[in-house]
């Protein structure tokens, strides 16, 4: 067999195409969550199959936040204030929607604030925002709901510890705005995390430009400073 | 490879495509589903624009990938079905350049439909003054690229069966698959065993790696790769 | 130049391979065929359906490969699948079959280009004023009669002006005054200077128009005969003896 240039060329080509793809796909990019969530009370499995199997994820979400605005802005039977009620299954249609899609920020906003502040299931909400938090790690939007509906807890003197230190890790991250840091900062002062505190108005000073909050860092570092050297001893609640 | 025959018979091809019954019944669907989505998007309220916009994405795609599957496996039956291949075979015409011919035709005709179903969208958008957001031109070219890889596939598979039922549905099966590859690999990476099944995986296209630094050269190499092997199976093939 | 040989075939065979289910299965479709062809003449192939016709004439448009044997043009050896042969031979199908949607003239301009040819409206219409269908230059083909197909498909192998011509069952399907006019435009094209080699079950038709005819029987050469043989004799009865 003579082998020429052109057919040596278009097998080397080929072989190294193979190696290339091949070698790239060792790469698992879980971007969404895994396909086997598929349970739900209010959609079909085949709808979630066949919109993801054809490519058209993005509209799927965007019906199934319609639906949860249908379901969420239909009257309730009963004397229920504008919002309220009890809409049982709306932590379904939100838990579909950041299945689907937990980079849909807007819908997911919407949806964990509707639980939160609407019908008052904060672990509801809180349990949706970890979920698209935990793909979407730098929505900046998420970390300021979360830390809004913990100030809500904290006038209600619920102290939720764990979501407090989560919620740390956030904010400790690049994009997060000062507004949300110093939330942060405040709430983990008043759960007692004074280091976590110290560590967050830290941050501010050393990354903020508005003299709004590298004023108040300064003032709540002496504060705290004073609060700890004023105890004996770090006083876990 | 004569540059000139290729690009002739790319022009016949998508003058064939263009007049043909299905490409109208793809158009007026892409048409009426357009009206459908000025609807859909009122319903939205304050995501008007976001639902527009994935529904112009989705649409494009869904029609795309039926019009460009369907018309290049019976185009290239049809002509091997009436003998028409003959006569153009019977000219100073290699096969792959028949073939590439007819195949970039299709992949062009592919393109101008998107490139018309987007002016469409952003007529939309100027009309209810939203502001037009290049991320969105940036997601066609993903979808052109999954629609080049497809295409490729069913080109082999119309080659090897010549039959337009097998390999609408089997470029259909990889489509499906290609979107869960990478779902499959994930659960698969946590088993022991399955070494055929993870070595098979590695060899399908997995389209949620398109977003990556260079996704658009691994799905490039794809759609070289399984071009190569047509045209090259297409030469060594008895035309009867 | 008259007896000058353009197309020498020799030995070429062809055998199909027909895969069933579980097994393959082997045709013989061309067994060892040689002729020869002179430039300037009309040369018919005779067979029944099956007779392997199609196949030698598909085998020398190079549309197949012969398993063996060789084929010469102009003295020079054909190989396999040789893109610049082609430029010298216009081939006619049995079933002409057009892309419906283009025109007389579109189509034209397509096969023209395939062959490297950059026509202009004269080009096109000398030749579609060659075959007689001039005024449908702009008519889409799917709405053309069975006829006038046939003289578009005439008009294709004409446009790049080839020396030899290669037509597989021309007048098959054409009613009386169809056939009457392709006769006369392959004794046109002949005495323009052509060489044609058609096949054809109409005997009737071969008689009037060719020099020589060769009989073919299940894939293999049976008689070669020259036109003044058969005037003596009646063809269809040496079709008979020799091809059934």
């Amino acid at each position: 067999m003579i082998i020429s240039f052109k057919r040596l060329g278009i097998f080397f080509f080929f072989t190294v195409g193979v190696f290339f793809i091949v070698i790239f796909n060792f790469n698992i990019n879980l971007r969404y969550p895994f396909f086997v969530l598929l349970a739900s009370n209010v959609t079909n499995p085949i709808e979630k199959i066949i919109s993801v199997s054809f490519g058209t994820r993005n509209l799927y979400s965007d019906i199934l936040y319609i639906r949860f605005l249908q379901y969420y802005g239909t009257r309730e039977e009963g004397d229920w204030e504008f919002g309220e009620g009890r809409y049982p299954l709306l932590y379904s249609y939100s838990k579909d929607i950041v299945i689907i899609d937990p980079y849909y920020t807007n819908a997911v906003i919407v949806c964990a604030s509707s639980l939160a502040f609407g019908v008052k299931r904060i672990k509801e909400a809180i349990s949706i925002l970890r979920f698209a938090l935990s793909y979407d790690k730098d929505n900046v939007k998420y970390i300021a709901l979360l830390s809004a509906i913990l100030t809500f807890e904290l006038k209600h003197n619920i102290y939720d510890l764990k979501l407090l230190d989560e919620l740390y890790v956030f904010a400790k991250m690049n994009s997060v705005p000062d507004m949300i840091r110093n939330i942060v900062g405040f709430l983990c002062k008043k759960a007692k995390r004074y280091d976590n505190a110290i560590e967050m108005y830290e941050i501010i000073l050393k990354e903020s430009r508005d003299p709004y909050y590298l004023e108040i860092a300064k003032k709540q570092i002496e504060y705290i400073n004073k609060i700890k050297n004023n105890t004996l001893r770090y006083e876990n609640p | 490879m004569n540059l000139k025959t290729i690009k002739h018979i790319a022009i016949s091809s998508i003058y064939e495509a263009k007049g043909s019954k299905f490409s109208y019944i793809i158009f007026s669907f892409l048409v009426i589903l357009s009206y459908v989505s000025i609807l859909l998007g009122i319903m939205a309220v304050w995501e008007e624009k976001k639902i527009l916009s994935d529904f112009f994405l989705s649409i494009t795609q869904v029609g795309v990938l039926f019009w460009s599957l369907i018309m290049l496996a019976t185009s290239i039956s049809s002509d091997i079905e009436t003998k028409r291949i003959y006569l153009i075979l019977s000219r100073p015409v290699r096969k792959y350049e028949y073939l590439l011919g007819r195949f970039l035709g299709i992949i062009i005709l592919s393109f101008l439909i998107i490139v018309f179903v987007t002016l469409i969208f952003f007529i939309l958008l100027l009309i209810k003054r939203y502001k037009i957001e290049w991320g969105y031109v940036n997601n066609l070219g993903f979808i052109f690229i999954k629609i080049c890889v497809i295409s490729s596939i069913s080109l082999l598979f119309t080659v090897i069966t010549t039959s337009v039922y097998t390999s609408f549905i089997i470029s259909m099966m990889v489509w499906f698959v290609a979107h869960f590859v990478n779902e499959l690999k994930f659960a698969l990476s946590k088993i022991n065993g399955f070494i055929f099944m993870k070595y098979l995986l590695y060899l399908i296209p997995d389209f949620s790696l398109i977003d990556k630094k260079i996704g658009y050269v691994y799905m490039f190499v794809y759609f070289f790769i399984f071009t190569l092997i047509s045209l090259i199976l297409f030469e060594r093939k008895e035309i009867t | 130049m008259k007896n000058e040989k353009l197309l020498v075939i020799t030995s070429i065979s062809k055998t199909y391979i027909i895969k069933d289910l579980f097994k393959k299965r082997y045709k013989r479709a061309v067994s060892d065929v040689s002729f020869s062809v002179n430039r300037g003449e009309i040369v018919g192939i005779l067979g029944l359906n099956g007779a392997g016709k199609t196949t030698i004439i598909k085998m020398i448009c190079g549309i197949t490969k012969p398993d063996s044997g060789k084929i010469e043009f102009e003295g020079k050896e054909i190989r396999p699948f040789d893109i610049d042969y082609k430029k010298n031979i216009g081939y006619l199908g049995e079933l002409p079959y057009f892309y419906p949607f283009f025109t007389a003239k579109q189509t034209l301009e397509f096969y023209g280009g395939l062959s490297d040819m950059d026509l202009d409206e004269e080009n096109i219409d000398s030749v579609l004023s060659t075959v007689g269908i001039l005024k449908y230059k702009g008519e889409k083909v799917k709405n053309f009669s069975k006829g006038m197909m046939q003289k578009l498909a005439i008009a294709t192998t004409l446009i790049h002006n080839p020396s030899f011509l290669i037509y597989d069952e021309p007048t098959s399907g054409l009613d009386p005054i169809a056939i009457r006019d392709i006769r006369n435009l392959l004794l046109f094209l002949k005495n323009e200077g052509k060489t044609i080699l058609l096949s054809s079950h109409s005997i009737s038709e071969v008689e009037k128009i060719c020099d020589k005819v060769i009989i073919i029987k299940e894939g293999k050469l049976s008689l070669i005969i020259e036109k003044e043989k058969w005037l003596d004799n009646n063809l269809e009865d040496i079709f008979v003896n020799y091809a059934v």
